[in-house]
């Protein structure tokens, strides 16, 4: 197996570039109340559906109410969960019209890093309950809805993903714990690009994509690994290191002959 | 999706299954109490549910009611959680130090018994889509000082020995452990955090670090027990080794 060095990193020199700093941090301010507007109309929603079959119900078989009951339960949460979801799909709409997104670095007090902190409270109560209730596939539509691109059979397990500007090609995997961001904070500057996971692009498991990195078709991210800002991981290759610097080829990997086969011939 | 189920700031506990199994009583007596006053709340909403005539009225209490019974079962089961540790420092105060991983150590035993009793209010602040007065209930509940603007809440940190100075950022997912199980040890130690600090996402501070003033910890990176991270300095790597001076960074991106 050879390993060789990433002949486009070593031409960019400086710790700026090196050091993969991703640290975000959106405290709780007055955009958070937002979820109160949400949590609101879920409830309303699934109060005003109920209300009349449940009343209906009593009067007629109480027995049917509670046979019902656990079908009842699980509908509503289904039901919560979308409401919260049209209605946080309204407000992003809204308010990516009044101030749309935009790449590059910007000043901490300027516009974008304001109305980032908006969408992120917008998207963070549904995120929430996609996350949290156990509803299959939800987490993958509520990510859609978002106005993020998932392409089929994505495969995300338990991990930080920034709410927008990524884009999931098919078969994307990123592990248990392993961050992709969108955006970063440094100082005084607020960072905004686009992230891209190309098709059958693997990250690995408590690994950190830092924003405007670009994941091209079956690279891999090895666990624990990161990338710095802009990065660009090269296609087919094992991508290792902190920040990452190291490939390694996968098609030694993949021609190697399965041991099955190997019995076979004996 | 933009974080995992499985993390919510809770802090890393460590309870021996002898003092699991044997405590559980108090445990579920601690679940008991702590719900008792919302039960008097939905007496009374039931109550007012009656008196209501406008239908429309009592259908907009409903949400309400959901948050008041959130945060009165949290502020009742603090107050049980600082009754028990009460107790719990009068018969052996905590200390730091270097305690054998033993259930007749005093030490381990109390260390077991207090991260019991922090277990349940624990869940609940961590558990809820709800962000507002976490940093206020945080505090509340274990005593770790927090700035408004400094730290990310999907963070592990040790409900003890923790001092943490002002305009810190700590970066998602980065956990900070005063405490340490090491082969047969327990290792408690005081971590400083001071002034200025910026830790970054994914990192891991083991008992005893000093963080200087102004110095920075990048992602992904941990720092050895005992270890002191100087002042202005940039730290990266496995062990956290010096870099750079915080000065000469220069933060500008060509390659977008």
């Amino acid at each position: 197996m050879d390993i060789k060095t990433n002949s486009e990193k070593s031409n960019r020199d400086g710790i700026n570039e090196k050091i993969p700093l991703t640290t975000s941090n959106i405290y709780t301010d007055k955009n958070s109340l937002i979820i109160l507007l949400q949590f609101f109309f879920g409830i309303l929603v699934v109060t005003a559906v109920n209300w009349y079959p449940t009343r209906q119900i009593i009067k007629e078989k109480a027995l049917y109410l509670l046979l019902l009951m656990p079908l009842g339960m699980y509908g509503n949460l289904w039901l919560f969960v979308f409401s919260v979801a049209v209605l946080t799909w309204i407000i992003l709409k809204v308010l990516k019209k009044i101030h749309p997104i935009r790449q590059g670095v910007f000043p901490l007090d300027g516009n974008e890093f304001k109305f980032y902190k908006r969408r992120y409270w917008a998207s963070y109560f549904v995120l929430w309950l996609a996350r949290a209730l156990p509803l299959p596939w939800v987490d993958y539509v509520v990510y859609s809805m978002l106005g993020n691109k998932v392409g089929s059979y994505v495969c995300l397990y338990d991990s930080w993903i920034d709410i927008e500007l990524i884009e999931f090609g098919k078969n994307v995997m990123t592990s248990m714990n392993s961050v992709v961001m969108s955006h970063a904070i440094f100082q005084d500057k607020f960072i905004q690009l686009r992230t891209v996971l190309k098709d059958n692009s693997i990250v690995g498991a408590e690994a950190i994509v830092a924003p405007g990195t670009i994941l091209e078709g079956e690279a891999i991210l090895g666990a624990g690994c990161s990338s710095y800002i802009g990065q660009r991981l090269e296609a087919g290759m094992i991508h290792l290191g902190n920040p990452a610097s190291k490939m390694i080829d996968q098609k030694p990997i993949l021609n190697q002959p399965d041991a099955q086969d190997e019995e076979d011939k004996k | 999706m933009s974080s995992p189920t499985s993390l919510k700031m809770s802090h890393p506990l460590y309870i021996h299954e002898s003092f699991r199994r044997r405590r559980f009583i108090f445990y579920i007596l601690h679940m008991w109490f702590s719900l008792i006053p919302s039960v008097f709340l939905e007496v009374g909403f039931a109550w007012l549910w009656k008196k209501i005539p406008l239908i429309w009225i009592s259908i907009i209490l409903v949400p309400l009611d959901i948050l008041i019974l959130y945060y009165l079962s949290i502020l009742s089961a603090i107050g049980i959680m600082r009754f028990r540790l009460f107790f719990l420092k009068v018969l052996h105060t905590p200390r730091e130090g270097i305690f054998p991983r033993k259930i007749t150590n005093r030490d381990f035993k109390f260390y077991c018994l207090r991260n019991y009793a922090r277990l349940f209010p624990s869940y609940l602040i961590s558990s809820t889509p709800f962000p507002w007065f976490r940093r206020t209930l945080y505090f509340l509940a274990f005593g770790v000082r927090m700035e408004k603007y400094g730290i990310n809440w999907d963070v592990w940190i040790t409900p003890e020995f923790v001092d943490i100075g002002k305009n810190v950022i700590i970066g998602h997912s980065s956990t900070i452990l005063s405490s340490l199980l090491e082969e047969d040890k327990l290792i408690i130690k005081t971590i400083y955090i001071d002034n200025n600090v910026i830790v970054g996402a994914k990192s891991t501070l083991l008992p005893g670090t000093h963080m200087k003033e102004n110095s920075i910890l990048s992602a992904g990176s941990y720092t050895l027990p005992f270890q002191e991270l100087e002042a202005n300095g940039v730290y990266h790597g496995n062990p956290a080794k010096y870099q750079k001076s915080r000065d000469d960074i220069d933060f500008s991106i060509d390659a977008v």
